[in-house]
């Protein structure tokens, strides 16, 4: 019974009032407690049918057909402004169980047993998916080297004006840098994939015919990486181009795999410039 | 002497030949670029590249320009072959089309620039 009166907050609400209420309320919240035990799946029962308030989904479907799970239950039709008593109670009992999609009593067990620190061997009714939640949650916050996630964090590019038809990318030595690219191969595919011309000046600073900015620049970048930066087996960023018998290869250092790659190729209509101008000479 | 089947020619590499001819057609996977460049400010053009040649290039051109509402033309490119030429930023349209005409699938497009 303790545990259960640790999980509610309703009585930190209520210990705002003044003294003499609160004896009385303490004697109430216990039965209300106990209510509690039997309304909530009762409630749902009522607003959905049968059979799906519990079973393999929980509450994750049960009540408004939606995930409760994503903090989609709250705010809607519930606890707006002000209510009353029991229904308040009971939203905010909800409330606190929303973290995962899993009927709400075995959830309050495992939360006890968890803070007694027992053993799992103990306690043989643990599932699956609840074992495997717990594993990377403590994984995320002692080891968050090992977890699958690499976010790999890159400088935005400054994209800058030069000019009345010319943009400048500033950052660009530091971005080639960052990925282990030459700053040729990255520029020849901006210009594939723009269709322009542009240069490199001395400073690392990338010049290029046209007027970009950084909403345009930005997901092209994204398409470099994703094609000649990160590993396709171990999703890694610590990789590096390696050219052997006229081919590319992107080799990763965390996984040691080599994986082919296209090379850059420019598309028909920087051509078709040329052959304008030519056509022109001809007269 | 070929009642005997002993004495029959039989060439094991018959049916295999046939095979690794459609094979080749088929194991070269050409994907269908769709680029954009930039004319004059605004302005834009789409090119259509690697459609293969089964398919009547004009025919397509002129179901193209009617839905989109646009100008087109086919142009003949040393390295590329024929390409289609499409004013205005046409990208997604083209794909869309493409896929509901059953010319290729999702995964043989492939979109470049912003």
């Amino acid at each position: 019974m303790s545990e259960f009166e640790l999980d509610l907050p309703k009585k930190k609400k209520r210990k705002k009032k003044p003294v003499k209420k609160e004896q009385k309320k303490s004697e109430t919240n216990e039965e209300e407690e106990n209510e509690f035990k039997f309304e909530l799946p009762k409630k749902k029962k009522k607003g959905r049918g049968r059979g799906r308030g519990r079973g393999k989904r929980g509450r994750g479907r049960g009540k408004r057909g939606r995930g409760r799970g994503r903090g989609r239950g709250r705010g809607r039709g519930r606890g707006r402004g002000k209510t009353k008593g029991k229904e308040k109670a009971k939203d905010l009992n909800s409330e606190n169980l929303n973290q995962t999609e899993e009927p709400e009593i075995e959830y309050k067990v495992l939360k006890s047993e968890f803070e007694q620190g027992l053993k799992i061997e103990e306690n043989p009714d643990y599932e699956y998916q609840e074992l495997l939640t717990r594993f990377y949650k403590t994984l995320k916050e002692r080891n968050p080297e090992l977890t699958g996630e690499n976010k790999f964090i890159m400088k935005h590019p400054k994209v800058i004006k030069g000019g009345s038809k010319k943009t400048v990318i500033a950052n660009a030595q530091e971005l080639c840098h960052a990925m282990r690219r030459r700053p040729d191969h990255v520029l020849s595919y901006f210009l594939a994939e723009l269709m322009t011309t542009g240069s490199i000046d001395s400073d690392g600073v990338m010049i290029i015919k046209g007027v970009y900015r950084e909403k345009h620049i930005v997901p092209i970048l994204k398409r470099y990486i994703q094609t000649y930066v990160a590993c396709q087996v171990c999703n890694s960023v610590m990789t590096s181009l390696i050219k052997d018998n006229r081919l590319f290869f992107v080799k990763c250092e965390h996984c040691d795999s080599k994986t082919t790659v296209q090379g850059i190729k420019s598309g028909a209509a920087t051509n078709l410039l040329r052959r304008k101008q030519k056509f022109q000479n001809k007269k | 002497m070929t009642d005997i089947k002993n004495l029959e020619t039989y060439d094991p590499f018959e049916d295999v030949q046939e095979e690794t001819e459609t094979k080749t057609k088929t194991s070269v996977f050409k994907p269908i670029h769709l680029r954009v460049k930039t004319r004059r400010g605004r302005k834009k053009i789409t090119t259509i590249e690697n459609l293969s040649s089964e398919f009547d290039l004009k025919m397509l051109l002129k179901e193209m320009r009617k839905k989109f509402c646009c100008s087109g033309s086919i142009v003949n490119d040393e390295r590329l072959g024929e390409v289609i030429q499409l004013t205005g930023d046409q990208r997604e349209p083209v794909a869309e089309f493409l896929v509901e005409e059953e010319i290729t699938t999702k995964r043989g497009i492939k979109i470049h620039g912003n």
